[in-house]
């Protein structure tokens, strides 16, 4: 049940990201369709996220490397094939796949750190209670 | 908190009586610890078997369906699998952070992030150990995060 939140969570946020990116890019009225495609897209990209997250576990990938290689190739195999084949959001040019390719870059970069501060913050909330903690040990003189 | 001790000789087992004006989640917890101070965990081969008390324990592992506990300076074989271990502790401090580990919380000096978005934990007798990404989210609900 978590997993299927943890999807449609991450589904209706990239969606709604998109969405709204695209209706700041596109002068025109977006069509349903397209909204529907998007959906589509994004629910796409969830699930094999989601694959990606239990292959990761079930084999203990550690490599940062081939995690990004993973992830990236989830959007990819969604967008240029489905997005840009067969929904045809953009021309399928060279142009197009390099600007795309550099957008997803740029955005999963931004998120990568983004998901990293936010760990940092986690770290220093957790150690300063655990310091709280020891000093009162230490205070009191108990040992755990 | 206010701590009274008070002798009497006429007293033959030790009586703790917690007087709060609500049973909130940190009483609880003062508790169960309380309740398992004297807490012992099985220890050792069935010639050799001796008792630990599970406060000192650093961290258990599961290594080929065989359960050690860590103590600071000595590993000893413990009886209990380790989702029993899991199951039974829980409430002392003890969490899950990979699948084949669960560490004392109360033992931990210091966290760090790494740059794959799991933790990786210090204990107070330096060994480090990692909280795996799947643990993650239990890991900071045990700290209220």
């Amino acid at each position: 049940m978590k997993k299927v939140l943890g999807v449609l969570n991450l589904t209706f946020m990239s969606f709604g990201m998109v969405l709204l990116l695209s209706s700041f890019l596109f002068s025109k009225a977006i069509a349903l369709e397209f909204v529907y495609q998007l959906l589509f897209c994004t629910f796409l990209i969830s699930v094999l996220m989601e694959l990606t997250n239990q292959l990761e576990r079930k084999f203990q990938i550690d490599s940062l490397f081939l995690l990004a290689v993973l992830k990236l190739f989830d959007i990819c195999i969604v967008v240029f094939p489905l997005g840009m084949g067969a929904f045809q959001f953009l021309p399928l040019t060279v142009g197009n796949v390099i600007c795309v390719l550099a957008i997803i870059l740029v955005v999963y970069t931004i998120g990568f750190f983004m998901l990293l501060i936010d760990d940092v913050n986690t770290a220093c909330r957790i150690n300063e209670k655990i310091h709280r903690f020891h000093e009162h040990c230490k205070k009191k003189h108990i040992s755990y | 908190m206010i701590l009274n001790v008070k002798e009497d000789a006429e007293c033959r087992e030790i009586e703790i009586t917690i007087r709060c004006a609500e049973l909130t989640e940190s009483v609880q917890k003062l508790v169960d610890r309380i309740q398992n101070l004297d807490a012992f965990c099985e220890c050792g081969t069935e010639e050799n078997l001796m008792k630990a008390n599970i406060l000192d324990a650093y961290y258990f592992e599961s290594v080929e369906n065989r359960t050690f506990v860590y103590f600071e300076k000595q590993v000893h074989e413990c009886r209990l699998k380790l989702y029993e271990v899991e199951e039974k502790y829980e409430k002392l401090g003890f969490l899950r952070i990979s699948k084949n580990t669960i560490v004392n919380m109360y033992k931990i000096e210091k966290v760090k992030p790494m740059l794959n978005h799991k933790f990786m934990l210090v204990l107070l007798n330096g060994e480090k150990m990692i909280v795996n990404r799947h643990y993650v989210p239990s890991f900071k609900e045990k700290f209220n995060i």
